[in-house]
């Protein structure tokens, strides 16, 4: 399936100020998410301005992931909801846990994305990358994903009817 | 057991047909609802001074509908909210009876949910033209925004941690469909579904095929309540709210990516379900007939292990057993509920809970409105044979749930 064209004209971001200091970071080409200065704990999405481990929100920072992860879940969308994505079906919409980054918990940061080649290639596991693609006049890119060239033994594909059923 | 535990009882119910299209409003259908509710009940529409609502920006007030109808309210109230509110309001409205805000209370959801305004940014009329993110733009970034893709996301986790299949979420399906096909009201009365239909249908978007998903409709449910007292001498028997929770949720902000301790697919039963039977004073064994929300098949697989019915991964294979159908271990969702009755945002089923626990459910039997019902399934009787007490299990957002535990006693014992 390649690389799904997704027609970014039909999708305008206007965040509003919690969200927009993250999509001001894509114009660098830098993946973010946000960390208690309290606590510690760290998490996505940047909308989501209070920690929730322990309730502070007037102190957080931003720290930068190398955007390497694995696909902790992940859906296959058929049917055009977003004029935007009507091209681009079917494509594969992923939770990614970073590799670089954890809660206080010990739970990995999980990003979503869409994974070039996904519908295909992908499953749980499968170790995806970051790049970037420009998505507006002003710069704002968009985190996009492909798979890694070294992929685990491990990836576990959906079976739409297992057989025998 | 609660404070407020055998104090309110359901004594009226009413909805409209499940149109595919109304061609009606919100105010006309919630008015018909509304009317058919106090009717059941055997009040007159100057009986009842109470009235609350939810919706999503989608509907009719309670303001609307009362003054459409004559009515002088005492407390008028309406939320934010799709599944799980209906179970929240029957809480909120049994302490408004017993402070005595009102006497007799109306609870309503009127909505357009097929050709009005659809879950997920859904259009009739093909894919939305633009879309302008005015928040982080999580979901729709990525091309996700309806509920039957977000709740995708947990079932594929669930499905790998569990060893869970498609042919567990078809079992799901079929089982409501079979009860569907015993209600008159069903959008699919008498069109039974087989595994090969299930297998056949459309994706909508993968693990979930048509049947996976539940029938979206323009339809109007209420509901009238009122203190135990108050609630003998009406047209049915009273049933009496035990307990329940009311939106228990995560502490977690993120609808997919971030969970503080737990996966995806965790649910607010997992944190309800001590307090729900608690309040109530029964234990699972005591429920006789359940619901539960039944947006998707895989969120009643979430729900029955959530609040303890069965083991974390067990649910799709008890349903597989048949357990969940009308003469088995535990009849659920026995109306077919949303994926085969109609949508209603949840409120259906506590209407189907008060008539099964009434002893008089609507179907084939021709006395069952003086509760005389023959069992016989072929021919058309869908009354479960024992019906004390009744559990409804509701769903919100994904980490978010609403229980109710209904009974025809008014103390659990």
């Amino acid at each position: 399936m390649g690389s799904p064209k997704i027609n970014w004209s039909k999708f305008t971001i206007n965040p509003d100020y919690d969200a927009a200091p993250w999509w001001d970071f894509t114009k660098e080409g830098k993946l973010m998410v946000r960390s208690c200065d309290v606590c510690g704990h760290r998490w996505w999405p940047p909308g989501a301005i209070g920690c929730s481990s322990c309730g502070n929100f007037e102190k957080t920072s931003w720290v930068e992931s190398s955007g390497k992860g694995a696909i902790y879940s992940f859906i296959v969308v058929t049917q055009p909801i977003l004029g935007a994505f009507a091209e681009a079906t079917p494509y594969l919409s992923a939770v990614i846990d970073l590799d670089d980054m954890r809660g206080v918990t010990g739970l990995p940061v999980r990003v979503m994305g869409v994974i070039d080649e996904g519908d295909d290639q992908a499953g749980i596991n499968s170790k995806v990358e970051l790049y970037w693609e420009k998505i507006s006049a002003d710069g704002k890119q968009m985190p996009r994903w492909r798979l890694s060239t070294q992929q685990p033994a491990n990836v576990w594909k959906f079976e739409g009817r297992p057989k025998g059923s | 057991m609660g404070a407020l535990t055998g104090k309110a009882a359901i004594v009226g119910v009413g909805q409209t047909e499940f149109y595919r299209d109304a061609k009606r409003t919100t105010l006309s259908l919630g008015l018909e609802a509304i009317k058919k509710a106090v009717a059941d009940a055997g009040l007159r529409l100057s009986d009842i001074d109470g009235m609350t609502s939810y919706q999503t920006g989608d509907s009719h007030s309670s303001n609307d509908m009362a003054q459409s109808l004559g009515m002088r309210l005492n407390y008028a109230v309406d939320i934010m909210g799709g599944g799980s509110s209906s179970e929240a309001l029957v809480a909120h409205a049994a302490g408004l009876l017993a402070g005595g805000y009102c006497r007799a209370i109306v609870i309503f959801r009127s909505m357009r949910g097929r050709t009005g305004r659809r879950m997920g940014g859904q259009a009739l009329s093909g894919p939305q033209p633009n879309t302008v993110v005015t928040s982080d733009g999580q979901g729709p970034m990525v091309g996700v925004t309806t509920p039957a893709q977000n709740f995708g996301m947990a079932a594929m986790r669930y499905m790998h941690d569990y060893g869970v299949s498609t042919r567990q979420l078809a079992a799901v399906a079929l089982t409501h469909r079979y009860h569907a096909n015993l209600n008159p009201k069903a959008v699919f009365y008498k069109q039974p579904l087989t595994l090969e239909d299930y297998y056949n249908a459309r994706w909508v978007s993968k693990p979930f095929r048509l049947y996976d998903c539940c029938l979206e409709r323009d339809v109007s449910c209420a509901m009238v309540l009122m203190r135990r007292e108050d609630s003998y001498d009406l047209r049915h028997p009273p049933v009496f709210v035990l307990g329940g929770t009311a939106r228990t949720m995560s502490e977690s902000p993120s609808y997919n990516a971030g969970r503080l301790h737990t996966p995806i697919y965790w649910h607010g039963s997992n944190w309800g379900r001590n307090r729900a039977f608690g309040m109530s004073g029964v234990t699972r064994s005591d429920i006789n007939v359940a619901s539960f929300y039944d947006a998707f098949t895989i969120t009643p697989l979430l729900q029955m292990e959530g609040y303890g019915f069965v083991k974390p991964g067990e649910a799709g294979f008890w349903y597989q057993e048949g357990r969940g159908l009308i003469d088995g271990d535990l009849p659920v969702n026995t109306s077919g509920s949303h994926l085969s009755e109609g949508y209603s945002h949840g409120i259906q089923m506590v209407i189907e809970m008060t008539r099964q626990l009434r002893g008089r459910a609507d179907d084939a039997c021709p006395n069952w409105e003086e509760g005389i019902h023959t069992y016989d399934r072929k021919a058309g009787c869908r009354q479960v044979k024992k019906h004390d007490v009744g559990f409804c299990s509701a769903w919100g957002s994904p980490t978010q749930s609403s229980s109710l535990v209904l009974s025809q006693f008014a103390t659990a014992n």
